[in-house]
């Protein structure tokens, strides 16, 4: 990551849920001009569902080696484990999203996504 | 010309034996030098015979070999396997190649990259396809259509009326499909240069999210076009509200008796105003567009297909207009030159003039009149989103001038239309101001006209007494709704009103939504705020506003917010 990227980040830590959704749905759907205004409740919507449909593969990615290794480490940090979520969903869902998602998944609690029954 | 030097060099093992296989068959086929046939032949698993293989490469072949090497770079392979190999004759085979011949000194600065690569960063997903495939594999688009349908369901999709779940969904994604490869292979053509081949420049279409659609760069020069399917079905029920207004009015001037020639234009005319005020109260109580099925004749259905066809490249065109001008935010600051007009504003209408351009050009070959039919097609497009934004909007962002304004500019920059076209636009435009005014209930006879004609209808699961509650809660004087409201309301719900009805709309907002930053981008002018989100917010208040009529509060305090926001739609 560079220093803006971190720096983003960092700040996305402190975002409300609605704002990180809608973060997640600028990279997901873009944030440039289109044929007609954005519609942003709508875009939130989506964010939501894919985040929603997405829970399996979630699970397959973030339930193994990253649970162990978060649960091994003593102490919560939301940054640096949202970096290390971040990484391990980086190479399929790409750099910005990972960073979105990984901060909503720990948000939103890595034990209900792992230890919940399935 | 041919080369003498290895130009195996950072090839692997598997596509060293393919390079092999494709000697051996040049050798087979008594050529003097191996080509792109016997590459392909050589990657297909055929098994050529034994032989002396030739050693000479075709300047089409090396072509080849050397966008293999390109590949596996970008793919940061440490060496060209099989699929860089396919990969580079997938991409040859859809555009004109001037690359560079492959040469000794290229193979080596691989293998120098390969070994500054070396570990540090991982290989990326999917690398042989281009971002713009990846993002779209990452939103859950379809890679294929897999779904069946058959011609019926086709044809009920397009005439608005319900299919089976998935197959709308399969037939809207295949429509923004076809007219991507449409749009994009014509102005590949066009613009060799641009590179827009299939697999770089993809349009699909979202099955959920905006009703509008949006163009997304990747860093390798790949884009992808999303399209919403809600925008597709808002243009299909257009077309089809259109095709039957030419059709029906036209019917209604052959009749002989004058007052049956203007009963039979009255009704047609009311018709298409009914199923307007339907499709704007629907998606501003439910959300969504209700389905307003056509059974036009067949050839109608054709004619208001391909309109609805062209509207969508229209759109289409429009997102690569914005791609090709390097549009890349939406500034809401006054343009410099324009003064009233926002520097995003006037992006829209460059996009739109662009597209415009595309679409004539792109229908010269077929029509006597292209412009006019890629008129229509902008007419179309934009009169879809122009009801969906007055029936979604409580306020609009200064990202785009209002559809209609669009339009106008659209028109007044063309050459001057037939008599017919001209009667036909302006009895739509008439048809949609008179249902978009909410100031005055739809007299109840025109919705029963609606079920007098399966050729424009309603959904038959809205009732009369359904649409008419609608229409009352969005029609009723506000003060007098206010005052019903005020009847059922709580001490908070009476605070709510009179703030609202006093113009505090932060204060009103501070008694219903609880999250600062919601509240925030609630009342930043800049955004869009659509009329449901202001409902739910009511409906949803943590505290208790009213005792009953739930819906009717909630519709009160909406509209008393979206007065102050100045929509017109909620004007009244």
């Amino acid at each position: 990551m560079d220093s803006g990227a971190r720096q983003s980040f960092r700040d996305s830590i402190f975002w409300d849920d609605e704002t990180l959704l809608e973060a997640l749905a600028d990279s997901l759907l873009g944030t440039g001009p289109g044929f007609g205004p954005p519609d942003i409740d709508r875009r939130i919507d989506f964010a939501q569902a894919w985040l929603k449909q997405r829970t399996t593969e979630l699970r397959k990615e973030l339930c193994g080696e990253v649970w162990s290794q978060l649960k091994h480490r003593g102490g919560f940090d939301l940054l640096s484990d949202s970096a290390i979520v971040a990484d391990a969903l980086a190479a399929v869902h790409g750099r910005p999203t990972a960073n979105i998602v990984a901060v909503i998944m720990l948000r939103r609690g890595l034990v209900s996504l792992c230890e919940a029954d399935t | 010309m041919m080369v003498t030097s290895d130009p195996f060099l950072g090839f692997g093992k598997d596509a060293r034996t393919i390079l092999l296989r494709a000697a051996l068959w040049a050798q087979a086929e008594g050529v003097n030098a191996i080509d792109v046939a016997q590459l392909r032949r050589a990657l297909d698993d055929d098994q050529p015979p034994d032989g002396l293989p030739i050693q000479f490469w075709t300047r089409e072949a090396k072509r080849i070999l050397d966008a293999s090497l390109r590949e596996s770079l970008r793919c940061r392979a440490t060496q060209v396997s099989n699929s860089d190999l396919r990969a580079a004759l997938k991409l040859d085979a859809e555009r004109p190649n001037t690359m560079p011949s492959i040469s000794a000194e290229k193979a080596a600065q691989h293998t120098v990259a390969k070994a500054q690569i070396g570990n540090v960063q991982s290989k990326p997903a999917n690398c042989h396809e281009s971002l713009a495939q990846q993002h779209l594999t990452l939103l859950g688009v379809p890679s294929s259509i897999d779904q069946a349908y058959t011609e019926g369901d086709a044809l009920r999709v397009l005439q608005g009326r319900e299919v089976a779940p998935g197959v709308a969904d399969t037939l809207h994604l295949k429509l923004g499909w076809l007219v991507g490869i449409q749009v994009v292979g014509f102005i590949n053509n066009k613009a060799p240069k641009l590179r827009w081949t299939s697999n770089r420049v993809l349009v699909r279409t979202l099955s959920e999210g905006e009703s509008s659609a949006r163009p997304l760069s990747f860093p390798d020069g790949s884009h992808a076009i999303l399209l919403g399917q809600s925008l597709q079905e808002s243009i299909i029920c257009t077309a089809n509200v259109i095709e039957y207004l030419d059709v029906a009015s036209g019917l209604a001037r052959l009749s002989v008796r004058r007052r049956k020639q203007e009963r039979l234009g009255f009704e047609a005319s009311s018709r298409v105003t009914a199923v307007l005020r339907y499709l704007l109260l629907g998606q501003r109580m439910t959300g969504r567009l209700p389905p307003a099925p056509a059974r036009l004749d067949r050839q109608s259905t054709e004619i208001a297909g391909k309109m609805a066809a062209g509207a969508a490249m229209f759109v289409v065109a429009h997102e690569l207009g914005h791609i090709t001008h390097g549009h890349t935010m939406t500034p809401t600051t006054p343009h410099a030159e324009t003064g009233k007009m926002t520097t995003s504003e006037l992006q829209e209408l460059q996009a739109d003039n662009w597209a415009l351009g595309v679409l004539t050009q792109m229908m010269a070959p077929d029509e006597p009149e292209p412009e006019s039919m890629a008129l229509w097609c902008a007419f179309i497009g934009l009169f879809a989103t122009y009801i969906t934004e007055q029936a979604i909007y409580a306020r609009r962002s200064g990202t785009h001038p209002e559809a209609w304004a669009r339009w106008a500019v659209l028109e007044r920059t063309s050459k001057e239309c037939d008599e017919r076209t001209q009667r036909l636009r302006a009895a739509f435009m008439a048809n949609t101001a008179g249902a978009i005014k909410l100031d005055e209930e739809l007299p109840t006879e025109l919705w029963q006209l609606l079920r007098k004609d399966e050729a424009l209808t309603i959904s038959p699961s809205a009732t009369n007494d359904t649409i008419m509650g609608w229409d009352r809660l969005q029609a009723t004087p506000l003060d007098e709704l206010v005052a019903t409201a005020r009847q059922a309301a709580t001490r908070d719900g009476e605070e709510l009103l009179n703030l609202l009805e006093n113009g505090d709309l932060q204060g009103a907002l501070g008694l219903v939504v609880p999250s600062e930053k919601r509240r925030a981008r609630m009342l930043d002018e800049t955004l869009t705020l659509e009329f449901s989100t202001l409902r739910q917010a009511i409906a949803n208040a943590p505290t208790t506003l009213v005792s009953r009529k739930q819906e009717l509060f909630s519709v009160a305090g909406a509209r008393l917010a979206a007065r102050m926001l100045g929509n017109q739609a909620n004007r009244g």
